[in-house]
This record gives C-alpha cells, structure tokens and sequence, in this order.
C-alpha cells in the first residue's frame, strides 16, 4: 500500500509544527458564537495556515492573503446558513481551495494572453542545497495539474486525511488517491536527482 | 523495505513546511477582513435602494403613515372617522343651560315626528335652575347617596316633559357644590334655542337618565 492516511499510526511526523486541522482547537467554535466572533477566533487560530496553504497554491503571497480574506468574508457572510458550525474551518478549507482555483484558472487565460516575458534570474539563495530542492520540489509541483497540486499540498503539507481532501476539494476519495498517486508519480523525477 | 513513496513524501512535506515557513501573513489580515465586511454590508445596503420598486413602495408606505399619524394625533378627525360626525356631543346634548338662569333646549331631531314637543325618552332634556342660579346637569345618573331636588313650584324653569307627574331632578343630596362636571360649560348650544316650554330629547340611549319619575 503506497499511501497511508497521515494520522495513521507510525506515519505522522513528530517534528510538524503546524497542521491545518488544528483538531484541539476547532472545537471552541462549536460555542454559540455570532459572526464576528467566529471571524476572530478562526483568524487567530487559522488564518497564518490558510494563508501558506492558499500560498503553496497560488505562489503569490499577496493573492494567498486576499483569497483567504475573502473566504472569511464569505463565512461571514454565510454564518447563519452555516448547519454545523464545528465545520467552518472545513468551509473555509474549501473556500480557499476553490478561490485559489479560481486564481489559477484567471491567471493561466491572462498569461495565455500576455506577452512573454524574460525567464526569472536565480536568486543568490539557490546556492544553498536545501534551497536548490526546495526550489526544484517547489517548481515542479507548480507543474502539476491544479487537482494533483492541490491534493498533494493538502496532504502533505495540511496533513488531511482523504476524506478531508475529498471535503475541501469537493471530490471524491477515490478520485483524491488518483491525484495524489499521479502527483507523486509526476514529482518522482524531481525527488530522485535530489 | 522502505516505500519510496513514504520517503518522496516525507521528503515533499519538508519541502512544502519549509516553503510554508517562509511566508508570513501581514498582521493587518483581520483589519482587512472587518474592512471588507464592512464595505460588504454598505453594498448591500445600498443594493437595497437600487431596486426600482422600492422607492414607490417607501414613498406610498409613508404617505399612509403620515395620514394615519394625521388621523389618529387629530380628535375631530378621529371622532369623525369612528362616529362620523366631527363631534361625539353632536346627538347627545339635548339641552344645555344658558346664562341668565334660564335653561336651554337643544332642537336635537325629535324621535318620533308624529309627536313633536314631545319627549318620548325617559331623559329629561330640560336644565331645571335652582334659586341658587345654579343648574342641575342632565345626563346624569343619580346615584345612591344623592337625592332628588324638586324643582320650585312656581319656578319659571320647570321641566316639561311627557310625564304627568311633577318631574324632580336628580341632584346632590347635600348642599355641598356640585361636582366640577355640572359647572362645566356646555358646547355651544346649536341653535335654535328653546325655553322649557317643550323639550326635545334625543335617542341616544347611551345617556343615562338623569331624572327620575315620581308614581
């Protein structure tokens, strides 16, 4: 079996200083709370995360920060129609996944259009080894299909479990073990040389 | 046996940790996310007057408001929506004292017309005048502790009504004032205005009688 789930037993790193699920903390907002309070508690409990996975997403910082400001915008305009509030920060989740989407999908038509410009020059940066793998992991997952990226992103590095990345993707869990196996199997070149 | 794809994997997580890392939020994030909440909820207040049908439903909504705070913050209108007329003393004063001692009848409809002058109902109409110059107010129900007055034999007020028998008014039965209700002026009395030779009473059974019938 070439996957395994990340909170299964033995699999889950120790060193992860940072998940999206947060499982401690999320439960506070089953609290009768209003908008408002809702947007505080999960700014402060979620926002940084959601912000580095939309980050990992669309590789812009600044584009990850709007997404996600507007996906607490959403929520908080769609607290009352919220049936379960324990699940807001799965609705934020997908909220971001499907807005970063959509930044993906806008910024392919305009640069399809756009004229092209000089390739980027390395940074002095690269000359570290760890940054050279993480800038050959990095530009290689952004070669990726957007499915395959986002399913490997959410996994690896928001440590969801299928279910959850089915959830914030809005497909199945089969069609999330196809993408990530596809994933790996596209990133396992890049790994290799490294 | 190591799975290779554990091993790419764990390799991918640190990568993506490590490229994680390396952003950092501004702090201005939940400011931005009040901002733009804010400006949501002007854009759909405002959204609100931008529905053509909604300025013709406020403006009717508030001419009916206005009317009916019209109305209703007006008496005589008021009165004469609910009675129909712009006065409830309309049909209900028969009579009313005057000055001079000298008491006043209402020409109110007559209630039977084969019988003019005639007062069918139980309530005198006329305001018999004490020697005191003061008047007995009709429309009054005599209660326990008052007693009648008789009016003065020879006394140029008498009442006149259907009766045989002498009519006796109800009064206080001390010789304490009146309570304030009887020395309060009447409407205008409507013309025309008769002497106590006949008495007209209304129909209006909402008044109680204010005389009694001697046997």
């Amino acid at each position: 079996m070439p996957f395994r789930k990340p909170d299964g037993e033995g699999t889950r790193p120790t060193d992860v200083t940072e998940t999206l699920v947060a499982r401690g903390t999320t439960g506070a907002v089953t609290v009768a709370w209003d908008a408002d309070q809702a947007v505080t508690a999960l700014y402060s409990a979620h926002y940084r995360s959601l912000v580095r996975l939309s980050a990992l997403l669309v590789r812009d910082l600044a584009t990850a920060e709007e997404v996600v400001q507007d996906a607490f915008v959403a929520m908080h305009g769609a607290w009352r129609r919220l049936r379960d509030p324990d699940k807001a920060l799965s609705y934020l989740r997908q909220s971001v996944v499907n807005r970063s989407r959509s930044v993906l999908r806008h910024r392919a038509v305009v640069e399809k259009y756009a004229p092209k410009g000089l390739p980027d020059a390395p940074s002095a940066e690269n000359g570290a080894i760890v940054e050279l793998e993480r800038t050959a992991v990095v530009k290689a997952l952004s070669g990726l299909p957007t499915r395959q990226r986002e399913a490997l992103v959410l996994r690896y590095y928001g440590d969801l479990s299928e279910a959850e990345i089915a959830n914030a993707m809005g497909i199945s869990r089969g069609a999330v073990k196809s993408h990530t196996a596809r994933g790996m199997a596209a990133l396992r070149s890049v790994l290799e040389q490294l | 046996m190591t799975e290779p794809f554990d091993e790419y994997g764990e390799r991918l997580r640190r990568v993506l940790h490590a490229e994680a890392e390396a952003v950092t939020p501004s702090p201005e994030g939940l400011e931005q996310i009040r901002g733009k909440i804010g400006k949501k909820r002007e854009r759909r207040f405002l959204a609100w007057f931008a529905i053509p049908w909604l300025r013709p439903l406020a403006a009717v909504a508030a001419a009916i408001a206005v009317a009916g705070v019209a109305v209703s913050a007006t008496p005589a209108i008021k009165t004469f929506v609910q009675t129909g007329h712009f006065s409830p003393d309309d049909h209900q004063d028969g009579g009313t004292a005057v000055a001079g001692g000298q008491h006043a009848v209402t020409a109110a409809p007559p209630v039977n017309p084969s019988r003019p002058g005639v007062s069918a109902s139980p309530r005198p109409t006329s305001v018999p005048t004490t020697p005191g110059g003061t008047h007995v107010i009709t429309g009054r129900k005599c209660p326990p502790g008052e007693g009648t007055i008789k009016p003065p034999p020879g006394s140029a007020g008498s009442v006149q009504t259907a009766g045989p028998s002498p009519r006796v008014t109800c009064g206080p039965s001390s010789a304490t004032s009146p309570p304030a209700s009887q020395e309060t002026p009447t409407p205008p009395v409507s013309s025309p205005t008769q002497t106590a030779s006949t008495s007209v009473a209304p129909t209006n059974g909402a008044q109680q009688p204010s005389t009694q019938s001697s046997p």
